[in-house]
This record gives structure tokens, C-alpha cells and sequence, in this order.
């Protein structure tokens, strides 16, 4: 069902290969993983900007791109992300395969030394990032920070989390504080980057038409220095004796409502996987619960939906809905999470669910981030959950199992955005 | 059933047409798990003014009843469509554009009963004044939360700037009001006249066996009967040349500007291969003149006048085409004179023949690359076949483009009476 991957340790990284022919491309990606922390997420969000903008060989981001484009039109690109309280800076270059065009004997070991020149030689000199570059990229930084308040669904969950995890690194956002910016010279950045390169956790991994033959030697050529091995750090929360209710206003059209929960159910835990059907039972998809009577019987909402981070141990449901029907909306909400802790959905309702779940996590197969997510999800977690494991455990899942791991779930905080009509003032607002 | 074999790119299309004049494409995609279709009519939020099948004159419909439309094919007598997809484990969904409406799903397995159901559901109406009162509740929220969205509000601002009379500067979904005026009768008059199967595409790409498919949807369509097939009338209203606004800002609560250049094109309705041709053509002079390894990019990304949201978009239609080019601002009037700018130095000087050899590299492995993803290959297969074109003939077509061209399609932006912007500023 699933392609066969190669797993070893070349030096001090890890790597994978997902050897397959489907795709007309080879994905390469890199992660780093580092404790978060306020100290030192701002400047690996900067860094992650750095990175993908330009390099010793490539001082500016024209001559950066432009060989990328001579590549025929590779991306390369970085991310940062929360995996628990890990920081993961992943950097990724995707590349046309070499049998589809005339001249593509080279393309990997081209697509490596341009990896090898953004990581390892960047815009440096005299012990300092490029100052030019460094001012201009915490500008932008600053605005892409800024601009979060101008997607509102976005702000609400962010304002969310901020409050539900406001005694934990885990309320910082992976692309960094807005507030400590300015405060990061190109010195200090140089040498978080030596820090950085030196002593980060790295997984590689490889998806597309390749050998380990052909990439092993271009990994070892790489100056990766060694480092200690680290295991990653995930804890949940344990919820609030009282639920914290938070409204807010700023002058929008359609209220933003997320509730978030927590679960005290991680990624390979005995658990999870029934934790994971009880969310698509309750509002995971199309044909869940808060859908179905938010949406559907009460047209209140077009979105209203139930997701949870299974790195963090929690669980949010947003609705998009009208103001003056916050209180209705919450009663529906709050009444789906009771019938669901009562057991109150059919066998026919839980294998439906099963079915749209394994779908999901077929269809993860067909795309080459998605196999490398997944596997890099079991290292994180040491676990040992790839998919054909996966699906088994889905379908062995019992009602039970999924009632019992839904009951783990504690309510910790109600978050409210909208305009702040007469409705709401002086209620509930604390 | 014939097949057509696109060397270049190592895939393999089997096409037929149905006897009552449905267009079927089916893609066997090797190594993949999923089976992806999408059935889509050449219908949207533009036809707002036709004749009604086995009508003579002309009518005027609801703005936003080609979206709404697609809302309710998913509810039937027996219930909502998503269930019926969700008991074989499928994901379902459905969009509207401008002039396509496409209905889909994906799933693993138990792909011939998902592909019954996607047919059938689309082939069945189902419409009662009950249901489509309820549905007014749903889309309403639709509507606010993209009254919220600050990135769609700048895209239809300047969009209506630019057109005058033209439906294109309507909100696909309507309005509050207009979809009030929706009924069961007038939704059935606009299935019945524009989901005739002569007037749909049927593609299916993926996990998938061609000769088996094809008689399944066979059987499905010739237990069915449909009205005869007639070429459907639209009617636009007669549109100026010019923009209807050179430049309009307004307010809202963002922290960031949004600013966009809107150029709407002069260049009549173009069909087939030149349509496809002149959308290649435009990308690549954009991709020159505004991309990450243009100068101007450079430049103005240096000077913070531009960042990493900055882009282009080509928009070409069979009754309208436009250019957008924009992105967050700090100082938005001086990004748009800095854009205006651009395009003239290139319309006087041309652009650099180094650069054109670069782009097509460039966009011919990122065309490839497309190719990994099912849903790319029959979204855009389905909309260039109603246009009378091959997806695939872009790669050719992308190689044989000359720098004459792309001058050409330069010089053509430089009018500034076709020129106009739109502005989202934070509140004072």
C-alpha cells in the first residue's frame, strides 16, 4: 500500500528517503528543531527569512531567485512551525525531475549545492548578517505580524491560544514576537545562527525518484557538525478549575467565536486515534455534529467546525456566526460536546466517520509533504503509527474508546470577537 | 473512447462525448491512491442574463443565484449529499467562479459509487421554498465573512472600479438583499437552462481503470433523458473601454494597506488555441516585468515599497480580461505610480530577450511540477476544454513564445485610461 522507506543516520542528521515514481518531482526537505522559547523565537523566525532571501553566492534576492529559476523553477522556501513545545524551522526545495527536461543529468546535485550555499554560507561579514538585508526583513516581519490582525478567524484563534496558554512558551506564535524585533541586531543574529546550525535537531528528508546511493554522499558533504541527540519536549495542559469567558470587539461584520478545550491526549498515545474519531464525530467534518446543528438545522454559521493539535493536547471549535446569536450558538456547541461525552451518535455514524478518516490519510499518500509530515510526526513522538498501522488502529477503534477519550476533554476558555453590540455589554464579559 | 497521448509530460487522456453532448476526460494517474472528479458547468456568477431553455426572451436573474444554485444541488429528498459521500469515506465539495460552476469529490475507494453519486446528484435537482429559505440563513454568513476578509474586499474594490456595467463586478455570491429574491422557480429555470449535459465536463483523474469508467458513465447517462440540446444565449451589457473609476480608497480595519493596479484589457473575445495562447503570452510578460527575478522587484522590494505578498494576476475570459498587480503597502500611491511606472519603461523600451529564456525555464518546471497534483490536472483540464483548448498544449505553446509577443501584450497595458486603482487603508 505505502512506498518502503530507508531510515539512517548519516553523521549527526537523520534521513529519510521515500523512494517513489508517481511524482514528476524530488522534494528535499530539512527540518531543524529547537526548545521554543521567547529567547530565541523571534530570531528563528527572522533567520527562517533569511535563509530563503539571499546567501554569500547570491547577495540579493534577484540572484537568489534567478538560480532557482535556472533550476528549472525550483522552490525552495522555509517554514516555521510549533510541534509541542518544539520549535521546527523547515527549509524545502522542490524541483522538477531530471528525466522531463534535456539538460537534467545534474538537477540533485545542483538542488544540493544550492542547499548547501543557503544554509551554510549565508549573507555574512565581519560577524554580522548582512545589515541591509536584516533591516528590511524585520520590516517585513513586523507587517507579516501585524497583518494577522487583518484575518480576522486567524486573530480570534491566536487570541485564543495566547489566553489559553498564557503561563506557556506555547502562546508564542512560531514566526516570532512582534514586541522584541527591533531589539535583534545583525551580531546578535549571527551568532544565534552559529548556535543554530551547530546544535539544532535535523531531520532530512527525501520524496521522488532517488537512491541512497545518489544522495548519501551529497548529505555527507554537508558540514554538519555533531551534536548531542534530543528528544522533543510535549506536555499538555491541564485545564482551568473555571472556564475563562474573553470577549473582545473591533468593528466587523460576522462575530468569530472559538472555544478551546484540552485533551490530555498526544500523538501515539493509546488514545489518540479514538480522541481523533470523537473530533470528526463532533465536528471534524461535513457530516459532524456542530455542522449539522450549527449550519445546517440552525443557519447560523457557514463555517463551524472542531479541530485538535495532537502535539499540544487540545481541541478548538470556531464558528463564524451573528452576534446576537452568540448565546444560542454556544448552547448548541456546548450541547454537541455533552451528547457526545453521553455516547450519543450510532455505529453507523462512527464507521462513517472511520471511512472519512482513513480517506484522509490515504489521500496524505498521494502528496509528497504529506508522507514526509507523517513520518516526521512518528519521529517527533517516537511512535510507530504509519499508515497501514494507522488505518488498523481506526478501524479496531470501538465506541467505547471513543466515548471515554472525549470525556477526557475539559473546557478552558471562550473566545468572542465582534462589533460589541448592546446584546453582549456588561455580560459575561470579564 | 479515444485516447491521446501527451509525450512531453508522459500522461495519457481518454476522452468521448456522451450522446446528449456531456464531455467526458478520464486521466489514469499510476501510484496514486485517490480518484479525484470534478463535474463542471459553463455557468457562473456573470450569467445573470439569458434565455431560459425553451424560452425566446431574455431574463434577468438574482445576482449570486449561480452560487446559491450549487448550495442547495447538495440537499435532496432523502438528505444532504455529504452524508451519502461520507458513508463511502469521500470528500465532497463544490465551487463558483465567475463562469463555472464544478461540483467534486475524492476518495480512496468505493470510487464507482462515488462517481454515481456525483453524477447523479448534479443530474437531480432538488428544490423546495422550505430549504431554499433555510439556505438564505447560511449564505448570509457567507457574505459577512467575506465582508470581513480585507484580501477579497481589495479584489472585488478594484474590480468594480474597473467595469461599468459588466456582471463580473458583482460578488459571486451576492448580496444580503439580492439572494433574498431567490426562489424554487427561478433556481430551476437556471439548472434547467445551464446544467444541460451539452453545456458540462465530466473529468476524472487517479486511481482509476479507463475502458470500466467509461462504460459506467455510459449506462449512467443513457438511463436519462434531457431536453434537446440548444446553444445557450447570454447577454452582457454593453462595456466602455475605459475603467468606470481611476482610483478610489477607502477605509477598513486593517493594520496594513492594500493596494491594487487594475488594467482592464482591450483585446475582443478570443477563443480556442489564441485565448490560451494570449493567457501564456500575459503570464510571461508579468512574470518579466513584476516576478521575484525581475528588476523591478528588486528595486522596489529594497526600498520597502513592496514585500513578499506583492503579485500579479491574469484574468482572461471570454467577455472580460483584466490584469491586477499589487499587494500590502505602506505607502500604497506611491506603490501604484511605482507600478505604472514599470509598465511604461517596458512599453517604451521592451523587455530583455535573457529574461524571457530565464521565465519559460522557469514556468515550464513549475508547469510540470503541476502536474503532481490530481486536482490541478482536471480543475484546469475542465476549464481550458470549455474554452476550446488542452491544458496540455501549454507547454509548447509556453516554448514557442517570442519577445515580440510579449512587447506586444506590454504596450497594450500602457493606457491610462484602462488604468485604474483601489485601495483598503487602515482607519485613521
Amino acid at each position: 500500500m505505502t512506498d518502503k522507506i530507508f531510515q539512517e543516520k548519516v553523521g549527526p542528521v537523520a534521513l529519510t528517503i521515500v523512494p517513489t515514481q508517481k511524482y514528476k518531482s524530488n522534494k528535499i526537505v530539512f527540518k531543524f528543531r529547537a526548545p521554543l522559547e521567547r529567547e530565541t523565537v523571534t530570531k528563528r523566525a527572522l533567520l527562517s527569512i533569511l535563509l530563503e532571501t539571499n546567501s554569500k553566492k547570491y547577495p540579493t534576492q534577484t540572484d537568489f531567485r534567478k538560480q532557482l529559476a535556472n533550476l528549472y523553477g525550483a522552490n525552495f522556501y522555509t517554514t516555521t512551525a510549533k510541534k509541542g513545545n518544539e520549535h521546527v524551522l523547515t527549509v524545502i526545495f522542490d524541483m522538477i525531475d531530471g528525466q522531463y527536461v534535456s539538460d537534467g543529468n545534474h538537477i540533485l546535485e545542483d538542488a544540493f549545492a544550492f542547499i548547501e550555499e543557503a544554509l551554510f554560507h549565508p549573507n555574512v561579514a565581519n560577524g554580522a548578517f548582512n545589515e541591509e538585508t536584516l533591516a528590511r526583513e524585520k520590516e517585513n516581519l513586523k507587517s507579516s505580524l501585524e497583518g494577522i490582525y487583518d484575518d480576522k478567524i486567524r486573530f480570534a484563534s491566536k487570541r485564543l491560544i495566547e489566553e489559553m496558554f498564557r503561563d506557556d512558551a506555547f502562546r508564542f506564535g512560531s514566526a516570532g514576537i512582534l514586541e522584541d524585533i527591533d531589539a535583534i541586531t545583525a551580531k546578535d543574529l549571527y551568532e544565534y545562527y552559529l548556535q543554530f546550525i551547530a546544535e539544532d535537531t535535523v531531520e532530512i528528508f527525501i520524496c521522488g525518484d532517488v537512491t541512497k546511493e545518489e544522495v548519501m554522499p551529497l548529505i555527507e558533504k554537508m558540514a554538519f557538525a555533531p551534536r548531542a541527540d534530543r528528544k522533543g519536549v510535549f506536555y499538555t495542559k491541564e485545564a482551568p478549575k473555571e472556564v475563562r469567558v474573553i470577549h473582545e470587539q473591533q468593528a466587523i461584520n460576522q462575530g468569530k467565536l472559538v472555544l478551546g478545550y484540552q485533551t490530555d491526549t498526544l500523538f501515539g498515545d493509546e488514545d489518540f486515534v479514538a480522541l481523533q474519531l470523537a473530533n470528526g464525530l463532533l465536528g471534524g467534518f461535513a457530516n459532524s455534529k456542530i455542522f449539522i446543528n450549527v449550519r445546517e438545522k440552525a443557519s447560523l454559521a457557514y463555517y463551524a467546525s472542531s479541530r485538535i493539535d495532537s502535539f499540544k493536547g487540545y481541541m478548538v471549535i470556531s464558528a463564524g456566526i451573528d452576534e446576537v446569536n452568540y448565546e444560542q450558538a454556544l448552547s448548541i456547541i456546548e450541547e454537541q460536546v455533552v451528547a457526545m461525552k453521553q455516547g450519543d451518535f450510532t455505529e453507523d455514524e462512527l464507521n462513517q466517520t472511520k471511512e472519512m478518516l482513513i480517506n484522509q490519510l490515504l489521500e496524505t499518500n498521494d502528496q509528497a509533504q504529506g508522507l514526509i509530515e507523517l513520518v516526521y510526526n512518528n519521529v517527533l513522538r517516537e511512535a510507530n503509527l504509519d499508515l497501514e498501522n494507522w488505518i488498523a488502529k481506526i478501524k479496531q477503534a470501538t465506541k467505547e474508546e471513543v466515548v471515554a477519550a472525549i470525556n477526557k476533554i475539559k473546557p478552558d476558555t471562550i473566545y468572542f470577537l465582534s462589533k460589541g453590540g448592546e446584546e453582549l455589554h456588561g455580560k459575561n464579559n470579564i | 473512447m479515444e485516447k491521446i497521448t501527451f509525450e512531453q509530460v508522459k500522461e495519457a487522456v481518454y476522452h468521448e462525448k456522451m450522446a446528449n453532448g456531456l464531455q467526458v476526460y478520464l486521466l489514469p494517474k499510476q501510484g496514486f491512491s485517490k480518484t479525484y472528479a470534478v463535474f463542471t458547468t459553463n455557468y457562473g456568477a456573470i450569467d445573470n442574463n439569458f434565455v431560459p431553455i425553451g424560452e425566446t426572451e431574455f431574463t434577468k436573474v438574482p445576482d449570486g443565484i449561480a452560487h446559491f444554485l450549487e448550495h442547495k444541488m447538495f440537499e435532496k429528498e432523502d438528505g444532504d449529499v455529504f452524508f451519502k459521500f461520507g458513508e463511502k469515506g469521500a470528500f465532497t465539495n463544490a465551487f463558483t467562479s465567475f463562469t463555472k460552476t464544478a461540483y467534486l469529490f475524492s476518495s480512496t475507494s468505493r470510487v464507482e459509487e462515488n462517481l454515481e453519486t456525483l453524477i447523479d446528484f448534479v443530474q437531480e435537482p432538488y428544490f423546495t421554498e422550505e430549504t431554499v429559505e433555510k439556505e438564505k440563513g447560511i449564505i448570509g454568513q457567507e457574505i459577512r465573512m467575506y465582508d470581513d476578509d480585507p484580501d477579497f474586499r481589495a479584489y472585488f474594490g478594484v474590480i468594480e472600479n474597473m467595469y461599468h456595467n459588466h456582471p463580473v463586478k458583482i460578488d459571486i455570491a451576492g448580496t444580503v438583499e439580492s439572494i433574498a429574491e431567490i426562489n424554487k422557480d427561478l433556481l430551476y429555470l437556471c439548472y434547467n437552462t445551464f446544467y444541460h449535459p451539452s453545456n458540462m465536463v465530466l473529468f476524472v483523474v487517479g486511481n482509476l481503470e479507463p475502458e470500466q469508467m467509461m462504460n459506467q458513465i455510459r449506462a449512467n447517462q443513457a438511463k436519462k433523458e434531457f431536453a434537446e440540446a440548444a446553444p445557450i444565449k447570454r447577454h452582457f451589457p454593453e462595456e466602455p473601454k475605459t475603467v468606470a473609476v481611476k482610483e478610489r480608497k477607502i477605509h477598513f480595519p486593517v493594520q496594513i494597506a492594500k493596494n491594487l493596479v487594475g488594467i482592464k484589457e482591450d483585446i475582443g473575445s478570443l477563443e480556442g488555441q489564441a485565448a490560451l495562447k494570449q493567457e501564456i503570452i500575459g503570464d510571461v510578460a508579468l512574470e518579466m516585468l513584476f516576478g521575484t527575478t525581475s528588476d523591478t522587484y528588486l528595486k522596489l522590494y529594497n526600498e520597502g515599497i513592496i514585500d513578499d505578498t506583492f503579485g500579479y494576476d491574469y484574468t482572461l475570459q471570454d467577455s472580460f480580461s483584466f490584469v491586477l498587480v499589487g499587494g500590502d503597502a505602506k505607502d500604497p500611491d506611491k506603490q501604484t505610480a511605482k507600478i505604472k511606472e514599470a509598465i511604461q519603461a517596458a512599453a517604451k523600451s521592451g523587455l530583455d530577450e535573457a529574461d524571457l529564456a530565464l521565465v519559460k525555464r522557469k514556468r515550464i518546471g513549475q508547469f510540470l511540477r503541476s502536474l503532481n497534483s490530481p486536482e490541478f490536472i482536471a480543475n484546469q483540464f475542465s476549464q481550458y476544454v470549455m474554452k476550446s483548448a488542452s491544458l496540455f498544449d501549454i507547454l509548447p505553446l509556453m516554448e514557442n513564445v517570442t519577445l515580440e509577443e510579449v512587447n506586444s501584450f506590454v504596450k497594450n497595458l500602457d493606457q491610462e485610461e484602462r488604468t485604474t486603482s483601489f485601495q483598503l487603508l487602515p482607519e485613521q
